[in-house]
Order: C-alpha cells, then structure tokens, then sequence
C-alpha cells in the first residue's frame, strides 16, 4: 500500500483499495440493499406473464406469416359451403359467404394486431412528448396542456372516436387514429408525472448548469426516468386497442368488406346467431384472450419495475 | 477588472396564492447584495439557514433568474446573454453541489458523468472524450477504479470528488460552490477540502464558497461575506471577520462554533495541558 | 453463555458503587448480505452508562454507531437486522434474553431517542401538542386533560416560547431547531431514564446547534436523564459528553473520559478525528489535517488492524498481522484503545 503517504497530502478516495461504503446504506443503520433483481429475472418468476408474452409472440408470428399459415384465401367466397359447422376441410366452419374461419381468423389477427400498434404509436407520439413537457415546464403551459388532455380523458372514448371517425370517414386507420387520440391522455399523465418526479433533483440542476441544451435533458437525464412506467402503458393500451377496434370494426366503422378482422368477424357471427351459433367463438375468444394477455404482460413489467426500484 | 462583478441583486418568491391563483405574500429573499470577486479568489458567503445565500449562488449563473440587479462575469452582462449564449458561458462558470448523492444522474456511468460536458460543448471524439474524463478523475484522486460503475455504488466523499472533477471538465474560472462538503463526514469533510485548496492553487481558480459553518471558512477563503435574512451584515478579509469581527451577528457566529474541549463536572471547558491561555 | 436475570430496579452492584443504568456486552449486530448468509456489521462492542452520565458514540458513517444505538432501543429486527450475540443490559434487565414486549414497554418510560431529522419524526397530520398527549396517555396512563397541561409544561421545559398556545400547532409551523425541541418534549414527557440523540444538531444551523446543545444540558441536570450521544463530530460531543467510545468499521477503537480523549488520544484514527476538526485561529497554513481514503465496509475488513490501511502509523508486519484486542492501558483510568502501539505513540490531542 502506499508508503509515502502524508496526513495532510490530499488524499485519494481510496488509496487503501477497500471500498468505501457508499454511506446512504450504512450511515442510517440499513444494511446494504440486498442487490436488485434484474427485471427480466422478475419477469421470468411470474408463470402467467411468461405464458401471456408467449402467447402474444405466437400471435404475432401468426400475424406476420398469415399468407404462409391460412389454409384457405380468406376473402373467397363459396356460396355453396355457406354456415357450414367445424368439419374436417373447416376447421372452424364457414361464414355467411363461405369463407373459411380459420383462415379469416389468422387474417384477422394480422389487422387486429397492426392496427392496435398503430392505435398505440400515435397515443404515444402525442402523448409522451406533451406530457414532457407539460411535466418540464411546468406553470401555464402545464396548465392548458392537463386541461386539454382532462377534456379528452373525461370524453366517453368510443363515442368520440366514432365522432372522428364520422367526420374523417370510416375505414381502419381513421379509426386507429381516433382511438389513438382518445388513449394519448393515458400516456401525457405517465410522461408528465415521471417528468415532475426528476423536474427538481439536483442532476437535473447540475445538467443546466453545465450548459446542457433543454433538448439533451430531456432526452438524455429525463427519459429514462419516464420511460420504464410508459412501457407498462404502451401493453395495456394495445390491449385496449385491440378491444376498440372490434367494437368499431363491429360497428362497421373500422375495416371494410371484405377484409376480416376480429370485430368484423364478430360482426357477421351475431347477425348469423341463430343459423351459426359457432362462429361466435373464434373470434371473441381471441379478443378476450388477446386483451388479457396484454394486461398480463402490462402488469408482469408494472411489478417487476416496482420491485427493482423499491430494491434501490 | 474584477472577474465577477455582482450589484445590487434581489430576488423574492411567493408564499402563498389567492383564490384566483394570484401570487400574494412575498418573501424578500435577497435584498440589495453587492460584491466582487477577483481571479483566482475564494469569496465565501456565511449565514444561517434562510439567509439567501444560497440564492445569491444560484442568481450569478443564473439558475435562478433575479428580480433586479446586475452580475457581470469577465465583462459580460451575465443576465442580457440569450440562451445559446448563455449556456456557451456556463463552460467557465461550474457550480458545486451540496448533496453528491443526488447532483450526479443515478442512471450515468461516472465516465459518462464527467465526459458530458465535452459532449455538449465541444466536438472531440468519444476517445477523446473518455481520455479527458479519466485524467479529470485521476487529478481528483478517484482514479479509473470506479469508470463503469453507477453513483449508487459510491460513498459521499467519493461522489464529491466525481462532482468537482466534472465541474472542472471545461476548465472554469469561476466554481460556485454550494455547501459542498456539510453532507460529508468530518474526515472526509477535511479531504474534500483540501481538494478544492489544491485545485484552486494548480488551476488559479475563483470559488463563490456558500457554507454555513463558519469553522470552515478559515481554511479555503480569502474574504468572507457575511448574510442574514437576505441582506449582506459586513464583509471583510478572513483574518479580520476572525479576529476583529465588527458586527455584533458575526460575533455571534462566531461565537457559536463548538470548540472541541471537553467540559469538567460543573460545566466548565477544560484547558489543553501544556498550553497557555 | 449463562443469562442471568437481575431483579429490576437492582440500583447498586456487587461492589457497593452504583450500578449502571446501560450496559452493552460483546454486541454484534448482523444484516442480511448481497450474497445470502449474514454480514457482521457491529462486533464485539461493549460500553456501560451510569444513570445520569452522558456518553458519546463516535464515528463515521459505517462504523457502525448508529447500528448499535438502535440496538440498544430494540429495534435491529424491525431494520432488517439480528444481534448475533453479546447482551444489552437496561437497569439490571437484559433485554436480549426477554421478550420484544418488554422492550417494547421501556421505550418511552425507560428509554427515548430523538433523530436527525425531527421534521420526519413527527406526523405532520397532528397538531405537536397532540403527538405529545398521546406519548403520555399511553405510557403514563393521564387523562385528556393531564395529557395536555403535560404537554404545554413539556414544551416550556425545552423553551418553547408561548407553550400554551404553540401546542395547537401543526409541525410544519416549526423551525427546524424548533421541532428538534418539540421532538425532544416528546421524548422527555415520558421521563426517560435514557435518552439517545443521533445525530441531533446536525442538520441544524451552528446558533441553533448551540442552543440545543444547551437544552441537553439543562435537561440532564433538571432530569437526572441518562444520554447517549450519536455523532460524527467530536467537537459537538466535547460539549456534552462525559465519556466518549470511538467506533471504527463496526467495533471500539478507543474508549475514554473525555478529558483522556480529547487531550492524550491513544488511538490514531481519534487523534485524525480531532486534526480534520476546523479550529478558528489555528489553521496556520490554511489546511486541514484529513485521514486519507475512507472506512472499509462491513465484508471488506482487513485482517489485521482494520484501520491500518489509512494509518501513517502503521508498520508493515506488525499492523496488519493480527486483530488487535482492545487493551486497557496504564496509567489511565478506564481508558481502552485497539492499536499495538497504543503504548509506544504520542499522538496530538487537542490543543487549543
């Protein structure tokens, strides 16, 4: 160790090799914090979460290589198969048209999943921008931005989406548009509240005073402190999504004829209830499934966050 | 030309807000401060808890915007810069923090802390960058140990010094210091600020030295400014507060700093053997 | 090890002096460890307090004093600790082979501990007079009435201006030294017959730490009230404590009367402590004296003398070979230090 070291020379931290304690763990009697579990490892200790997020992976290769997955074209009719029950070429049956079921289904998942994705990208691209810096600037600006999202937040949303939708005119992405619109309050709550939490910390403080552009503080000091609740925001939201555009699809304001997607789906199946009470299922189990397994992984992120923190 | 020139600063802040929002009951927390600090000085400004100091710290960079005054930094209007110009300026006036724990970012590496301010203010490269960074540690005595690791994983003393050598990163004139050794333990209070003595001789530094405990401003300044209740009660060289204080609240500062001998039964304070007096 | 359990208020011992009122024996304390298993990070300490004496704990941040202070109040267990072994002795009774109740039952009328931060202590939901009234209806069993008159008399004693009609006040409406006082009225309203500061003054302003300092006092003298002192700053406890224990990485480096403490130190690392203390008028070269690098944390302690890294003391072959026992050295009553060159150093005490 080093010999010629004087009292009085300046000393380095920590000549003597050992670790100082950092002294927030030690100085008010706590032991060290028992190290954090890392977030994937909390992630993985929770069976219902891993079996959702595996179910959500295999809807999305399913959407991704539905041409290669259905066996039939989901838009060629066959007046002559029409309602047909599950049999052995149908697996799930025929619709009204004749088409197969599965293959509409399998389709379907393609446009319900694509579409909640774009549902969430603009709830997001609005949202999280605004709430930064409703959160950062705080006074007025803060002030007009919450009173606008407390207006949309406070709007039934699928009465104002089919306002926009009436306006704008039906079809998916007007839809998605919509229900991206009414969800982006969602995101401006999380973004602004994360905002204010780091808004007054020293660093933040520190950053300004070394010269940091406000653009550089957000991005770079602010954002990782709003990103970890947003993610929790951005899962549930598609499982909202995914709801929103069945009852608009089921509406007829979402996507068209003949494209299939699950509310569309669900659509047909009801004004055929009598005739073809199975072609009810298929579809609203995959909606129900598709939206509680969103959740899942939403609060599977939520409490592996909260533990990683609260282990800091 | 004194390095900083400061006159007249005030600044109040609202206590509270009517019904309408309106902001009422103002609170005088600066009152009509003046001062100068030269190159290579160390101006400590004293004072209780509430006394503004720390306000008249933040008002000269301008952290806090002041209600009227002047401050002028090597012969810039410091309040008339426009933002861009402003932040171009904050390359040679730092500031210092008081509490380490939360003046460095908790998601930073200590590299990347004291490599951001090359980041922002110059073009070198990400080598470049990284090579100032750990001789900026290294002058600091923290050395390469602690690079990757995160500022949870350091004590207070340690993340003082990754504080100061950041601050130092764009070769400043002029550290505004802001209490920044009262979070530290009494050992590492001392090495800390024999730190700043040293950097202050090798880098012709200028500190603004905002502290509280008056014991310590004997070691590191050359005049002293003492505050209360927002108003400056009298300056003067260090030797003269200490041994012909003028007012009677600086005697009573004084007078208040424990002296660290021990009393007898009745209450008495013990003298140290073999000494006089 | 045989427990024995002495009759409460057993006042004086076998040799005819009085008993103490604290006695802690060969504590150690553990915490939970990163790594699973259990980190030590109080070990063997053992000091004793006379009723009414006033004692200090020194050290820095992670040596470990604050560790022991809670120790002494029950309250390891609810801070994610154990003692692993060593007794905690309160008035004849040791509390670590009885119940948590027991112990529990003491604090208040038997021992009361006031903080750093006495805004975090008191619930800012209740008025100060209140928190006050309620300590003492649930430990001395008064009325609402006698609660309260308890209350305004609690506050006047630590020289809270206008008690009576303070009482009514939320804490919010309190300085920092003030609710400092109004903590200490609530400990004190239970007449305590140990009272632990950790770290009381040291959020507060040098004025204000004075007058606390000297509300201590004043209330040790008017009490009888016994004290054990928490800090960091040997020229706070100069002021107040009879008797100082010096803590270094989780055990007693040195342990004496003040006068012997502060004026003919034998341990290096207490003698480092009072050089880092700023002293008006001395500083003839503008510096302080600073004990370089920092305290090794529990798991990381060296072998042999666990300060001997950052010791100029320090001989190769000899300091770091073997932990040092804590010796008593001649010539000094009570006076204990843990260096093998205890006897054979000078060192710089105080000299002011």
């Amino acid at each position: 160790m080093s010999a010629n070291q004087t009292p009085s020379a300046p000393a380095p931290g920590n000549d003597s090799g050992l670790a100082e304690v950092p002294a927030a763990a030690i100085g008010t009697g706590e032991p060290e914090p028992v190290a954090a579990p890392g977030i994937l490892k909390s992630i993985v200790r929770r069976p219902a979460t891993i079996a959702a997020g595996v179910f959500l992976l295999v809807l999305t290769f399913i959407a991704i290589f539905a041409p290669a997955l259905a066996p039939y074209d989901p838009d060629v009719q066959n007046l002559l198969l029409r309602l047909r029950p599950p049999n052995a070429e149908h697996w799930l049956g025929t619709d009204d048209y004749g088409r197969d079921v599965l293959s509409r289904l399998i389709f379907g998942a393609r446009v319900s999943l694509w579409a909640a994705l774009q549902a969430a990208a603009v709830a997001l691209v609005l949202g999280l921008p605004l709430g930064m810096i409703a959160g950062y600037r705080g006074g007025w600006v803060d002030a007009i931005l919450t009173r606008i999202m407390d207006a949309l937040m406070s709007a039934p949303s699928l009465v104002l989406a089919i306002t926009i939708v009436a306006v704008l005119g039906a079809g998916i992405t007007n839809a998605m548009l919509a229900i991206g619109l009414v969800m982006a309050p969602r995101f401006f709550r999380v973004a602004r509240a994360g905002t204010m939490d780091v808004r007054h910390e020293t660093y933040i403080e520190a950053s300004i005073a070394l010269g940091c552009s406000t653009l550089r503080i957000a991005v770079r000091h602010v954002l990782p402190n709003v990103l970890p609740p947003i993610i929790l925001v951005i899962s549930v939201s598609l499982g909202t999504a995914v709801a929103a555009e069945a009852s608009l699809s089921f509406l007829g304001l979402g996507v068209q004829a003949p494209a299939a997607s699950w509310g569309s789906m669900l659509s047909t199946a009801s004004s055929n209830m009598r005739l073809a009470p199975y072609l009810v299922w298929p579809p609203g189990v995959m909606i129900f499934l598709a939206v509680l397994a969103f959740t899942y992984v939403g609060d599977g992120v939520r409490r592996a966050l909260v533990r990683t923190r609260s282990g800091n | 030309m004194s390095l900083l020139e400061v006159e007249n600063l005030t600044k109040s802040f609202s206590a509270g807000r009517d019904w309408l929002g309106r902001r009422t009951k103002w609170l005088n927390a600066v009152k009509g401060v003046s001062f100068t600090l030269e190159r290579g000085e160390c101006l400590a400004v004293v004072g209780e808890s509430g006394a503004g100091k720390s306000t008249v710290g933040r008002m000269v960079l301008r952290l806090i915007e002041p209600d009227s005054g002047s401050v002028t930094f090597d012969g810039i209007d410091v309040l008339a810069t426009k933002p861009k110009q402003l932040r171009a300026l904050r390359q040679r006036m730092q500031m210092i923090f008081q509490d380490p724990y939360s003046s460095l970012d908790p998601r930073m590496t200590i590299r990347d802390a004291v490599a951001e301010p090359l980041l922002v203010h110059t073009d070198k490269d990400r080598a470049t960058r990284e090579k100032e960074a750990v001789e900026l540690l290294d002058k600091v005595g923290i050395g390469s140990r602690y690079l990757e690791r995160y500022p949870a994983e350091l004590s207070g003393g340690q993340l003082q010094r990754v504080a100061i050598a950041r601050a130092l990163t764009m070769k400043p004139s002029l550290i505004v210091c802001d209490e920044p050794v009262a979070a530290l333990d009494v050992s590492v209070r001392a090495q800390v600020l024999n730190l700043l003595r040293d950097l202050q001789e090798e880098l012709g530094l200028a500190y603004l030295f905002v502290c509280h405990d008056l014991a310590l401003v004997e070691v590191i300044a050359d005049r002293v400014m003492v505050m209360a209740a927002g108003e400056v009660v009298e300056t003067d060289t260090t030797d003269q507060i200490f041994a012909n204080p003028r007012q009677e609240y600086t005697k009573k500062l004084l007078a208040a700093i424990p002296v660290p001998l021990p009393r007898d039964a009745q209450g008495n304070r013990l003298v140290a053997p073999g000494r006089v007096g | 090890m045989a427990r024995e359990t002495a009759p409460a208020g057993t006042r004086t011992d076998a040799t005819g002096g009085t008993a103490d009122l604290l006695r802690v024996e060969n504590l150690s304390v553990e915490f939970p460890s990163p790594s699973g298993g259990w980190q030590t990070t109080v070990q063997d300490v053992s000091f004793s307090l006379k009723p009414g004496g006033s004692m200090a704990l020194v050290g820095e941040s992670g040596s470990g004093k604050t560790v022991t202070s809670i120790a002494v109040m029950g309250l390891t267990g609810a801070t994610g600790g154990r003692i692993a072994s060593g007794r905690i002795v309160f008035d004849g009774v040791d509390l670590t082979a009885g119940t948590q109740k027991q112990w529990r039952d003491l604090r208040g009328p038997g021992m009361g501990m006031i903080f750093q931060q006495p805004i975090r202590s008191l619930n800012p939901a209740y008025t100060v007079g209140d928190q006050i009234a309620e300590s003492v209806r649930k430990h001395l069993g008064m009325n609402r009435k006698q609660a309260r008159a308890r209350a305004v008399e609690m506050l006047d004693m630590v020289q809270i201006p206008r008690a009576a009609q303070r009482i009514d006040d939320y804490p919010h409406a309190f300085s920092g030294g003030m609710c400092q006082r109004v903590m200490i009225a609530m400990v004190m309203a239970c007449n305590p017959r140990l009272l632990i500061a950790d770290e009381p003054t040291t959020a507060l302003d040098v004025t204000v730490q004075e007058r606390i300092l000297e509300l201590l006092r004043d209330l040790q003298e008017q009490t009888g009230v016994a004290l054990l002192f928490v800090s960091h700053d040997l020229a706070v406890v100069a002021e107040l404590c009879r008797d100082v224990v010096v803590m270094y990485a989780g055990e007693v480096a040195e342990n004496a009367p003040s006068e012997q403490l502060f004026f003919h130190p034998r341990h290096p690392y207490t003698s480092g402590l009072i050089g880092s203390i700023p002293k008006p008028g001395l500083s003839t070269d503008r510096r302080l004296r600073a004990i370089p690098g920092g305290i090794p944390a529990p798991g990381a302690w060296p072998h042999g003398c666990r300060f001997s890294s950052r010791c100029e003391f320090a001989v190769p072959g000899r300091c770091d070979v073997a932990h040092p026992g804590l010796v008593r050295l001649d010539g000094a009553a009570e006076h204990h230090a843990r260096c093998v060159r205890a006897a054979e150093l000078s060192l710089d005490g105080v000299t002011v």
